[in-house]
């Protein structure tokens, strides 16, 4: 149990954002930015902040993930390591709007 | 009290709950669980309605057209954990059986650790099931880990569930142990191919491989989007072929799913 609850509370303090993360912000149902460059070959914490007064989905096919973000809030998005490539990520509930491409270099 | 201190409690309890009782099911693969949970939540507000339908097929009369319709209305608490209800209707195998209601299932799944975060993502199922008839089933409590990799473009899940029987007619004594398996390919969203597996190996310590279902065949799962509707339509069909004796020939699975923010 203890071991459970050390591995708990590290994954927690894992998920807590860094100034170095790369971060997308959600606003008026568009991503910011649009294109993110991200280091290839290297695992990374994405982080996602929704400041729109309503929930977005976060999602990416191609990089396996589909992710609530909640209104005023911030979720991290773990990635990598990426090919070089371009990753197409989109809002779920405003697909028409909320686009944009991670580039690994 | 925190996420971490909740879920050790739980672990805590429903570890007790499983070892007081003291009953387990026979080693049937139980066709009304022909689903392999993954411990990746979509996140807080999400709402799911679904269907889940199976039929058995064998030249032993005793062994066919056993059949489970479940229909579930799902919602998402949090972003770790999601809480599903199910109403399940069953046909036992055999000629002369008919279509009945046969009781009603609990569930929760808790998401531990964030997807990608380390080698394997990692959640929990736990499960209650009521059943109508308790003078000639046993109500069943559900519990064990699930487990998710990606291996490049295909994505491994396993869940381990201990289950333990409730209630005054229970056939078999002891924890039972069942697994339910997927390795998937993600070809496109609407199109993924998987294979499949599941079986119970029986109450622990006391395994018999004589008396054991084991299940396994290809499967397709995908998802569509609806355009202006609201949401995500969700498959996941399959056929599986018995691997023993004691397993049905074959077993056809559907489920069709509607997801959608609530």
């Amino acid at each position: 149990m203890r071991t459970l609850l050390l591995a708990l509370t590290v994954s927690l303090l894992a998920s807590a954002a860094n100034a170095d993360d790369p971060q997308l912000v959600i606003k008026d149902h568009k991503f910011q930015p649009e294109r993110l460059e991200v280091p290839a070959g290297v695992k990374f914490k994405l982080m996602v902040r929704n400041n729109d007064p309503t929930a977005e989905e976060f999602e990416s096919f191609q990089l396996n993930r589909e992710k609530v973000v909640p209104p005023g809030k911030e979720i991290p998005v773990f990635l990598g390591p990426l090919d070089r490539g371009e990753y197409p990520f989109f809002g779920d509930f405003h697909q028409d709007t909320a686009k944009g491409v991670i580039v690994a270099k | 009290m925190t996420l971490y201190q909740r879920t050790g409690k739980w672990i805590l309890g429903a570890g007790i709950a499983l070892c007081v009782t003291g009953q387990a099911l026979p080693a049937k693969a139980d066709i009304g669980e022909l689903y392999v949970y993954s411990p990746v939540l979509d996140g807080a507000g999400i709402a799911e309605v679904e269907y889940r339908g199976a039929r058995t097929f064998d030249s032993d009369p005793d062994k066919d057209n056993a059949q489970s319709q479940k229909l579930s209305l799902g919602y998402g608490i949090t972003g770790w954990w999601f809480v599903e209800a199910y109403g399940q209707f069953a046909r036992d195998p055999g000629p002369g059986n008919s279509t009945h209601f046969d009781g009603t299932e609990w569930e929760s799944i808790f998401q531990l650790t964030e997807p990608g975060e380390y080698w394997a993502n990692l959640g929990l199922i736990a499960e209650y099931e009521r059943v109508a008839n308790r003078k000639t089933d046993s109500d069943e409590l559900e519990f064990g880990p699930l487990l998710e990799h990606d291996f490049g473009p295909t994505t491994m899940d396993l869940n381990l569930v201990a289950v333990r029987q409730l209630g005054p007619a229970i056939s078999e004594r002891g924890v039972s142990l069942a697994y339910r398996w997927e390795t998937r390919w993600r070809l496109f969203p609407q199109f993924q191919p998987a294979i499949e597996a599941f079986g119970d190996f029986g109450p622990i310590g006391h395994f018999n491989p004589g008396a054991q279902q084991h299940l396994l065949g290809p499967g397709f799962a995908g998802k569509f989007h609806l355009g202006f509707i609201p949401g995500d339509l969700g498959y996941d069909v399959g056929y599986l072929f018995g691997l023993t004796p004691s397993s049905p020939s074959g077993t056809a699975k559907i489920i069709v799913e509607y997801e959608f923010p609530l």
